[in-house]
Protein backbone atom coordinates (compact mmCIF):
# COMPACT_ATOMS: atom_id res chain seq x y z
CA UNK A 1 0.00 0.00 0.00
CA UNK A 2 3.01 2.27 0.16
CA UNK A 3 2.39 3.53 -3.38
CA UNK A 4 -1.09 4.64 -2.39
CA UNK A 5 0.30 6.34 0.73
CA UNK A 6 2.82 8.20 -1.36
CA UNK A 7 0.19 9.22 -3.89
CA UNK A 8 -2.15 10.52 -1.20
CA UNK A 9 0.63 12.38 0.57
CA UNK A 10 1.51 14.05 -2.71
CA UNK A 11 -2.09 15.11 -3.33
CA UNK A 12 -2.41 16.33 0.26
CA UNK A 13 0.65 18.49 -0.07
CA UNK A 14 -1.23 20.67 -2.57
CA UNK A 15 -4.55 20.75 -0.73
CA UNK A 16 -5.80 23.56 1.50
CA UNK A 17 -5.09 22.76 5.14
CA UNK A 18 -8.65 22.69 6.38
CA UNK A 19 -10.00 20.08 3.95
CA UNK A 20 -6.84 18.03 3.71
CA UNK A 21 -7.60 15.15 6.08
CA UNK A 22 -11.13 14.75 4.79
CA UNK A 23 -10.22 14.73 1.11
CA UNK A 24 -7.28 12.43 1.73
CA UNK A 25 -9.57 9.92 3.47
CA UNK A 26 -12.01 10.04 0.61
CA UNK A 27 -9.37 9.53 -2.05
CA UNK A 28 -7.94 6.64 -0.06
CA UNK A 29 -11.29 4.93 0.27
CA UNK A 30 -11.95 5.36 -3.42
CA UNK A 31 -8.54 4.10 -4.45
CA UNK A 32 -9.04 1.05 -2.29
CA UNK A 33 -12.44 0.46 -3.87
CA UNK A 34 -10.97 0.54 -7.34
CA UNK A 35 -7.97 -1.64 -6.50
CA UNK A 36 -10.20 -4.14 -4.75
CA UNK A 37 -12.50 -4.43 -7.71
CA UNK A 38 -9.69 -4.75 -10.20
CA UNK A 39 -8.18 -7.59 -8.24
CA UNK A 40 -11.55 -9.30 -7.88
CA UNK A 41 -11.97 -9.14 -11.64
CA UNK A 42 -8.64 -10.86 -12.09
CA UNK A 43 -9.27 -13.28 -9.29
CA UNK A 44 -5.97 -12.63 -7.54
CA UNK A 45 -4.85 -10.21 -4.80
CA UNK A 46 -3.70 -6.72 -5.70
CA UNK A 47 -0.04 -6.42 -6.55
CA UNK A 48 2.22 -3.49 -7.15
CA UNK A 49 1.61 -3.34 -10.92
CA UNK A 50 -2.08 -3.43 -10.27
CA UNK A 51 -1.96 -0.45 -7.96
CA UNK A 52 0.33 1.40 -10.31
CA UNK A 53 -2.19 1.11 -13.13
CA UNK A 54 -4.98 2.46 -10.90
CA UNK A 55 -2.87 5.42 -9.78
CA UNK A 56 -1.88 6.11 -13.35
CA UNK A 57 -5.55 6.32 -14.19
CA UNK A 58 -6.12 8.84 -11.37
CA UNK A 59 -3.45 10.98 -12.93
CA UNK A 60 -1.10 13.71 -11.77
CA UNK A 61 -1.58 14.31 -8.02
CA UNK A 62 -1.04 18.05 -8.49
CA UNK A 63 -3.87 18.28 -11.05
CA UNK A 64 -6.17 16.26 -8.82
CA UNK A 65 -5.45 18.55 -5.88
CA UNK A 66 -6.02 21.62 -8.03
CA UNK A 67 -9.48 20.39 -8.96
CA UNK A 68 -10.31 20.18 -5.25
CA UNK A 69 -8.98 23.48 -4.12
CA UNK A 70 -11.13 26.48 -4.87
CA UNK A 71 -8.60 29.08 -3.91
CA UNK A 72 -7.52 31.48 -6.62
CA UNK A 73 -4.49 30.37 -8.55
CA UNK A 74 -3.79 33.78 -10.01
CA UNK A 75 -2.69 37.10 -8.58
CA UNK A 76 -5.12 39.45 -10.28
CA UNK A 77 -8.17 38.15 -12.09
CA UNK A 78 -10.11 39.57 -15.04
CA UNK A 79 -12.34 41.63 -12.73
CA UNK A 80 -9.45 43.80 -11.56
CA UNK A 81 -6.94 43.40 -14.35
CA UNK A 82 -7.96 46.43 -16.43
CA UNK A 83 -8.01 48.71 -13.40
CA UNK A 84 -4.63 47.32 -12.36
CA UNK A 85 -2.95 48.02 -15.69
CA UNK A 86 -4.57 51.45 -15.93
CA UNK A 87 -3.50 52.43 -12.43
CA UNK A 88 0.03 51.15 -12.92
CA UNK A 89 0.40 53.07 -16.15
CA UNK A 90 -0.85 56.30 -14.66
CA UNK A 91 1.32 56.12 -11.59
CA UNK A 92 4.41 55.19 -13.58
CA UNK A 93 3.83 57.91 -16.18
CA UNK A 94 3.47 60.59 -13.52
CA UNK A 95 5.52 59.50 -10.52
CA UNK A 96 8.62 58.30 -12.35
CA UNK A 97 9.37 61.49 -14.34
CA UNK A 98 8.56 63.72 -11.37
CA UNK A 99 10.75 61.64 -9.08
CA UNK A 100 13.55 61.64 -11.60
CA UNK A 101 13.51 65.40 -12.16
CA UNK A 102 13.26 66.26 -8.47
CA UNK A 103 15.98 63.76 -7.57
CA UNK A 104 18.20 65.10 -10.33
CA UNK A 105 17.88 68.69 -9.17
CA UNK A 106 18.42 67.77 -5.55
CA UNK A 107 21.45 65.67 -6.39
CA UNK A 108 22.95 68.36 -8.60
CA UNK A 109 22.34 71.02 -5.95
CA UNK A 110 24.28 69.29 -3.20
CA UNK A 111 26.99 67.44 -5.06
CA UNK A 112 30.17 68.56 -6.68
CA UNK A 113 30.66 65.29 -8.52
CA UNK A 114 30.80 64.80 -12.27
CA UNK A 115 27.35 65.38 -13.74
CA UNK A 116 27.41 62.07 -15.66
CA UNK A 117 27.98 60.14 -12.45
CA UNK A 118 25.11 61.99 -10.77
CA UNK A 119 22.73 61.41 -13.69
CA UNK A 120 23.64 57.72 -13.76
CA UNK A 121 22.91 57.35 -10.08
CA UNK A 122 19.60 59.19 -10.39
CA UNK A 123 18.51 56.93 -13.27
CA UNK A 124 19.39 53.85 -11.23
CA UNK A 125 17.43 55.20 -8.25
CA UNK A 126 14.48 55.92 -10.53
CA UNK A 127 14.43 52.30 -11.74
CA UNK A 128 14.54 51.13 -8.16
CA UNK A 129 11.66 53.44 -7.29
CA UNK A 130 9.66 52.16 -10.28
CA UNK A 131 10.18 48.56 -9.19
CA UNK A 132 9.04 49.36 -5.67
CA UNK A 133 5.93 51.12 -6.99
CA UNK A 134 5.11 48.11 -9.21
CA UNK A 135 5.51 45.78 -6.25
CA UNK A 136 3.19 47.67 -3.91
CA UNK A 137 0.55 48.30 -6.56
CA UNK A 138 0.57 44.63 -7.52
CA UNK A 139 0.40 43.51 -3.92
CA UNK A 140 -2.48 45.89 -3.21
CA UNK A 141 -4.47 44.63 -6.18
CA UNK A 142 -3.74 41.02 -5.28
CA UNK A 143 -5.20 41.70 -1.81
CA UNK A 144 -8.21 43.50 -3.24
CA UNK A 145 -8.75 40.57 -5.60
CA UNK A 146 -9.04 38.32 -2.56
CA UNK A 147 -11.51 40.58 -0.80
CA UNK A 148 -15.17 40.89 -1.69
CA UNK A 149 -14.70 44.30 -3.24
CA UNK A 150 -15.76 44.87 -6.79
CA UNK A 151 -14.60 47.50 -9.25
CA UNK A 152 -16.89 50.50 -9.73
CA UNK A 153 -18.47 49.33 -12.96
CA UNK A 154 -19.74 46.04 -11.63
CA UNK A 155 -20.83 47.67 -8.39
CA UNK A 156 -23.21 49.78 -10.44
CA UNK A 157 -24.56 46.79 -12.24
CA UNK A 158 -25.24 45.09 -8.94
CA UNK A 159 -27.12 47.96 -7.33
CA UNK A 160 -29.08 48.91 -10.43
CA UNK A 161 -29.43 47.33 -13.82
CA UNK A 162 -27.34 48.74 -16.62
CA UNK A 163 -29.19 50.89 -19.13
CA UNK A 164 -28.14 52.27 -22.49
CA UNK A 165 -28.32 55.81 -21.12
CA UNK A 166 -25.31 55.02 -18.93
CA UNK A 167 -23.11 54.87 -22.00
CA UNK A 168 -20.56 57.68 -21.72
CA UNK A 169 -20.31 60.21 -24.52
CA UNK A 170 -17.50 59.58 -26.97
CA UNK A 171 -14.60 61.74 -25.86
CA UNK A 172 -14.15 64.72 -28.16
CA UNK A 173 -10.79 64.93 -29.77
CA UNK A 174 -8.37 67.41 -28.21
CA UNK A 175 -8.31 70.66 -30.13
CA UNK A 176 -5.41 72.05 -28.16
CA UNK A 177 -2.46 69.74 -28.40
CA UNK A 178 -0.32 69.16 -25.35
CA UNK A 179 2.63 70.59 -27.26
CA UNK A 180 0.76 73.81 -27.99
CA UNK A 181 -0.17 74.36 -24.35
CA UNK A 182 3.31 73.47 -23.13
CA UNK A 183 4.86 75.85 -25.64
CA UNK A 184 2.49 78.61 -24.50
CA UNK A 185 3.31 78.03 -20.85
CA UNK A 186 7.04 77.94 -21.57
CA UNK A 187 6.75 81.20 -23.49
CA UNK A 188 4.92 82.87 -20.57
CA UNK A 189 7.49 81.67 -18.02
CA UNK A 190 10.32 82.57 -20.37
CA UNK A 191 9.11 86.14 -20.92
CA UNK A 192 8.59 86.69 -17.21
CA UNK A 193 12.09 85.42 -16.50
CA UNK A 194 13.60 87.41 -19.33
CA UNK A 195 12.06 90.71 -18.25
CA UNK A 196 12.68 90.09 -14.55
CA UNK A 197 16.33 89.27 -15.19
CA UNK A 198 16.82 91.99 -17.83
CA UNK A 199 18.60 94.40 -15.41
CA UNK A 200 21.26 91.71 -14.97
CA UNK A 201 21.47 90.06 -18.38
CA UNK A 202 20.68 92.97 -20.73
CA UNK A 203 22.91 95.87 -19.76
CA UNK A 204 25.99 97.67 -20.81
CA UNK A 205 28.86 98.72 -18.56
CA UNK A 206 29.86 102.35 -18.63
CA UNK A 207 32.14 104.53 -16.49
CA UNK A 208 29.08 105.53 -14.45
CA UNK A 209 28.08 101.91 -13.77
CA UNK A 210 25.75 99.48 -15.51
CA UNK A 211 23.05 100.85 -17.81
CA UNK A 212 20.08 98.53 -18.40
CA UNK A 213 18.44 98.00 -21.80
CA UNK A 214 14.89 98.28 -20.45
CA UNK A 215 13.90 101.75 -19.38
CA UNK A 216 14.13 101.76 -15.53
CA UNK A 217 11.12 104.11 -15.32
CA UNK A 218 8.92 101.24 -16.48
CA UNK A 219 9.50 99.37 -13.20
CA UNK A 220 7.14 101.78 -11.44
CA UNK A 221 3.89 100.74 -13.14
CA UNK A 222 4.30 99.21 -16.55
CA UNK A 223 6.41 96.18 -15.74
CA UNK A 224 4.33 95.11 -12.70
CA UNK A 225 1.32 95.18 -15.04
CA UNK A 226 3.33 93.09 -17.52
CA UNK A 227 4.11 90.51 -14.81
CA UNK A 228 0.44 90.36 -13.87
CA UNK A 229 -0.67 89.78 -17.45
CA UNK A 230 2.06 87.20 -18.08
CA UNK A 231 1.19 85.41 -14.84
CA UNK A 232 -2.47 85.21 -15.82
CA UNK A 233 -1.41 84.01 -19.27
CA UNK A 234 0.60 81.22 -17.66
CA UNK A 235 -2.44 80.08 -15.65
CA UNK A 236 -4.53 80.32 -18.81
CA UNK A 237 -2.07 78.05 -20.63
CA UNK A 238 -2.29 75.50 -17.83
CA UNK A 239 -6.08 75.50 -18.18
CA UNK A 240 -5.68 75.07 -21.95
CA UNK A 241 -3.55 72.03 -21.22
CA UNK A 242 -6.03 70.60 -18.71
CA UNK A 243 -9.23 71.25 -20.66
CA UNK A 244 -7.82 70.58 -24.11
CA UNK A 245 -10.74 72.07 -26.00
CA UNK A 246 -12.03 75.57 -26.73
CA UNK A 247 -14.89 75.54 -24.27
CA UNK A 248 -16.90 78.80 -23.90
CA UNK A 249 -15.14 79.76 -20.66
CA UNK A 250 -11.70 79.09 -22.06
CA UNK A 251 -12.47 80.98 -25.27
CA UNK A 252 -13.84 84.03 -23.44
CA UNK A 253 -10.75 84.10 -21.22
CA UNK A 254 -8.56 83.83 -24.29
CA UNK A 255 -10.34 86.71 -26.04
CA UNK A 256 -10.25 88.98 -23.00
CA UNK A 257 -6.62 88.15 -22.29
CA UNK A 258 -5.75 88.81 -25.95
CA UNK A 259 -7.52 92.18 -25.99
CA UNK A 260 -5.91 93.23 -22.71
CA UNK A 261 -2.48 92.23 -24.01
CA UNK A 262 -3.00 94.10 -27.29
CA UNK A 263 -4.17 97.20 -25.44
CA UNK A 264 -1.22 96.98 -23.07
CA UNK A 265 1.38 96.61 -25.81
CA UNK A 266 -0.15 99.37 -27.91
CA UNK A 267 -0.26 101.76 -24.94
CA UNK A 268 3.26 100.77 -23.90
CA UNK A 269 4.96 101.41 -27.23
CA UNK A 270 2.99 104.55 -28.04
CA UNK A 271 3.27 106.33 -24.68
CA UNK A 272 6.50 104.98 -23.21
CA UNK A 273 10.12 104.76 -24.17
CA UNK A 274 10.67 101.03 -23.80
CA UNK A 275 14.36 101.10 -24.58
CA UNK A 276 16.44 103.07 -22.13
CA UNK A 277 17.74 106.26 -23.92
CA UNK A 278 20.91 106.09 -21.83
CA UNK A 279 21.51 102.56 -23.11
CA UNK A 280 21.35 103.77 -26.70
CA UNK A 281 23.63 106.62 -25.83
CA UNK A 282 26.09 104.31 -24.12
CA UNK A 283 26.14 101.99 -27.11
CA UNK A 284 26.57 104.88 -29.55
CA UNK A 285 29.33 106.47 -27.47
CA UNK A 286 27.21 109.53 -26.72
CA UNK A 287 26.47 110.41 -30.35
CA UNK A 288 22.77 109.66 -30.78
CA UNK A 289 21.56 110.67 -34.21
CA UNK A 290 17.90 110.97 -35.21
CA UNK A 291 18.42 108.03 -37.54
CA UNK A 292 19.57 105.78 -34.74
CA UNK A 293 16.67 106.83 -32.53
CA UNK A 294 14.23 106.12 -35.34
CA UNK A 295 15.81 102.76 -36.02
CA UNK A 296 15.38 101.75 -32.37
CA UNK A 297 11.78 103.00 -32.32
CA UNK A 298 11.07 101.14 -35.53
CA UNK A 299 12.48 97.90 -34.17
CA UNK A 300 10.34 98.16 -31.03
CA UNK A 301 7.23 98.95 -33.08
CA UNK A 302 7.88 96.06 -35.45
CA UNK A 303 8.20 93.62 -32.53
CA UNK A 304 5.02 95.03 -30.99
CA UNK A 305 3.20 94.65 -34.32
CA UNK A 306 4.28 90.99 -34.63
CA UNK A 307 3.16 90.20 -31.09
CA UNK A 308 -0.16 92.00 -31.65
CA UNK A 309 -0.81 90.13 -34.88
CA UNK A 310 -0.15 86.81 -33.06
CA UNK A 311 -2.73 87.83 -30.45
CA UNK A 312 -5.23 88.77 -33.17
CA UNK A 313 -4.72 85.39 -34.79
CA UNK A 314 -5.05 83.64 -31.42
CA UNK A 315 -8.35 85.41 -30.70
CA UNK A 316 -9.77 84.57 -34.12
CA UNK A 317 -8.53 80.99 -33.96
CA UNK A 318 -10.03 80.37 -30.51
CA UNK A 319 -13.43 81.71 -31.61
CA UNK A 320 -13.36 79.58 -34.75
CA UNK A 321 -12.39 76.48 -32.75
CA UNK A 322 -15.03 77.24 -30.12
CA UNK A 323 -17.72 77.24 -32.82
CA UNK A 324 -16.47 73.90 -34.09
CA UNK A 325 -16.36 72.50 -30.57
CA UNK A 326 -19.94 73.58 -29.86
CA UNK A 327 -21.23 71.53 -32.79
CA UNK B 1 -5.40 16.45 -36.26
CA UNK B 2 -5.97 20.04 -35.26
CA UNK B 3 -9.71 19.59 -35.56
CA UNK B 4 -9.56 16.52 -33.36
CA UNK B 5 -8.13 18.58 -30.58
CA UNK B 6 -10.73 21.30 -31.03
CA UNK B 7 -13.51 18.74 -30.95
CA UNK B 8 -12.04 17.17 -27.83
CA UNK B 9 -11.95 20.50 -26.05
CA UNK B 10 -15.49 21.39 -27.04
CA UNK B 11 -16.79 18.01 -25.96
CA UNK B 12 -15.04 18.48 -22.65
CA UNK B 13 -16.81 21.78 -22.11
CA UNK B 14 -20.12 20.33 -23.22
CA UNK B 15 -19.73 17.42 -20.83
CA UNK B 16 -18.72 19.60 -17.91
CA UNK B 17 -22.09 21.35 -17.93
CA UNK B 18 -24.06 18.14 -18.25
CA UNK B 19 -22.15 16.25 -15.56
CA UNK B 20 -23.70 18.12 -12.64
CA UNK B 21 -27.17 17.20 -13.86
CA UNK B 22 -26.16 13.59 -14.44
CA UNK B 23 -24.65 13.30 -10.96
CA UNK B 24 -27.64 14.92 -9.25
CA UNK B 25 -30.02 12.63 -11.11
CA UNK B 26 -28.23 9.50 -9.89
CA UNK B 27 -28.14 10.46 -6.24
CA UNK B 28 -31.76 10.15 -5.24
CA UNK B 29 -30.47 6.93 -3.72
CA UNK B 30 -27.37 7.32 -1.61
CA UNK B 31 -24.14 6.10 -3.15
CA UNK B 32 -20.43 6.30 -2.54
CA UNK B 33 -18.06 7.72 -5.11
CA UNK B 34 -16.92 4.61 -6.88
CA UNK B 35 -20.39 3.04 -7.13
CA UNK B 36 -21.68 6.28 -8.61
CA UNK B 37 -18.83 6.29 -11.10
CA UNK B 38 -19.61 2.75 -12.18
CA UNK B 39 -23.31 3.50 -12.37
CA UNK B 40 -22.70 6.48 -14.64
CA UNK B 41 -20.26 4.51 -16.75
CA UNK B 42 -22.71 1.61 -17.10
CA UNK B 43 -25.26 4.03 -18.51
CA UNK B 44 -22.74 5.37 -20.98
CA UNK B 45 -21.65 8.51 -19.14
CA UNK B 46 -17.88 8.12 -18.84
CA UNK B 47 -16.29 10.42 -16.28
CA UNK B 48 -12.76 10.81 -14.97
CA UNK B 49 -12.19 9.91 -11.35
CA UNK B 50 -10.28 13.12 -10.93
CA UNK B 51 -13.32 15.04 -12.15
CA UNK B 52 -16.07 13.24 -10.27
CA UNK B 53 -14.78 13.54 -6.70
CA UNK B 54 -14.05 17.25 -6.76
CA UNK B 55 -17.44 17.75 -8.44
CA UNK B 56 -19.22 15.85 -5.64
CA UNK B 57 -17.48 18.00 -3.11
CA UNK B 58 -18.41 21.19 -4.89
CA UNK B 59 -22.06 20.18 -5.18
CA UNK B 60 -22.04 19.43 -1.48
CA UNK B 61 -20.54 22.80 -0.62
CA UNK B 62 -23.31 24.39 -2.69
CA UNK B 63 -25.85 22.59 -0.55
CA UNK B 64 -27.17 20.34 -3.32
CA UNK B 65 -25.79 17.14 -1.81
CA UNK B 66 -25.35 15.72 1.68
CA UNK B 67 -22.67 13.25 2.67
CA UNK B 68 -21.76 10.94 5.49
CA UNK B 69 -18.96 8.58 6.33
CA UNK B 70 -20.65 5.26 6.86
CA UNK B 71 -19.91 1.57 7.14
CA UNK B 72 -22.25 -0.67 5.19
CA UNK B 73 -22.23 -4.42 4.67
CA UNK B 74 -19.30 -4.67 7.09
CA UNK B 75 -17.00 -3.11 4.51
CA UNK B 76 -14.59 -0.22 4.97
CA UNK B 77 -16.01 3.18 5.86
CA UNK B 78 -17.02 5.10 2.74
CA UNK B 79 -18.40 8.50 2.10
CA UNK B 80 -22.00 8.24 0.95
CA UNK B 81 -23.60 11.06 -1.00
CA UNK B 82 -27.32 11.75 -1.40
CA UNK B 83 -29.26 14.61 -2.95
CA UNK B 84 -30.58 17.27 -0.54
CA UNK B 85 -33.99 18.95 -0.57
CA UNK B 86 -32.46 21.97 -2.24
CA UNK B 87 -30.73 19.67 -4.69
CA UNK B 88 -34.06 18.09 -5.62
CA UNK B 89 -35.62 21.48 -6.31
CA UNK B 90 -32.64 22.49 -8.43
CA UNK B 91 -32.67 19.20 -10.30
CA UNK B 92 -36.36 19.60 -11.18
CA UNK B 93 -35.66 22.98 -12.74
CA UNK B 94 -32.56 21.73 -14.52
CA UNK B 95 -34.46 18.78 -15.96
CA UNK B 96 -37.07 21.09 -17.43
CA UNK B 97 -34.42 23.34 -18.96
CA UNK B 98 -32.55 20.36 -20.29
CA UNK B 99 -35.62 18.97 -22.07
CA UNK B 100 -36.30 22.34 -23.66
CA UNK B 101 -32.68 22.60 -24.74
CA UNK B 102 -32.66 19.14 -26.27
CA UNK B 103 -35.86 19.97 -28.14
CA UNK B 104 -34.37 23.19 -29.48
CA UNK B 105 -31.13 21.52 -30.52
CA UNK B 106 -33.01 18.73 -32.21
CA UNK B 107 -34.85 21.22 -34.37
CA UNK B 108 -31.70 23.17 -35.11
CA UNK B 109 -29.68 20.18 -36.10
CA UNK B 110 -32.32 18.42 -38.18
Amino acid sequence: MSLIDRYIAEVGRHLPEKDRADIEAEIRSTLEDVVEEKSQQRGKPADEANIEAVLQQFGDPLLLAQKYSQTKRYLIGPRWFDAYVDFLQRILYTAVPVFMIVALFMALAVTSENIIVVVGRVVAETFKMGAIVCFWVTLSFALVERSDARPNESQNSVTKAWTVSQLPELPKKRQISVGEAVAGATLAVGSIALVALSPIIARVQTDNGAVPLVNPDLWQVWLPIFFAIAGITLIHELFKFKIGNWTPALTITNVILGLVSITYITALVTTQQVINPEYIAALADGVVTAELRNAVLWTVDLNAAIIISIYVWSIGNSIRMARRFAK
Amino acid sequence: MENDELVQNMLLELRRGVLSIAVLSQLSREQYGYSLLKGLSDQGMEIDQSTLYPLLRRLESQGLLQSDWRIMDEARPRRYYVISTQGKAVLTKLKREWSAMVETMKQMLS
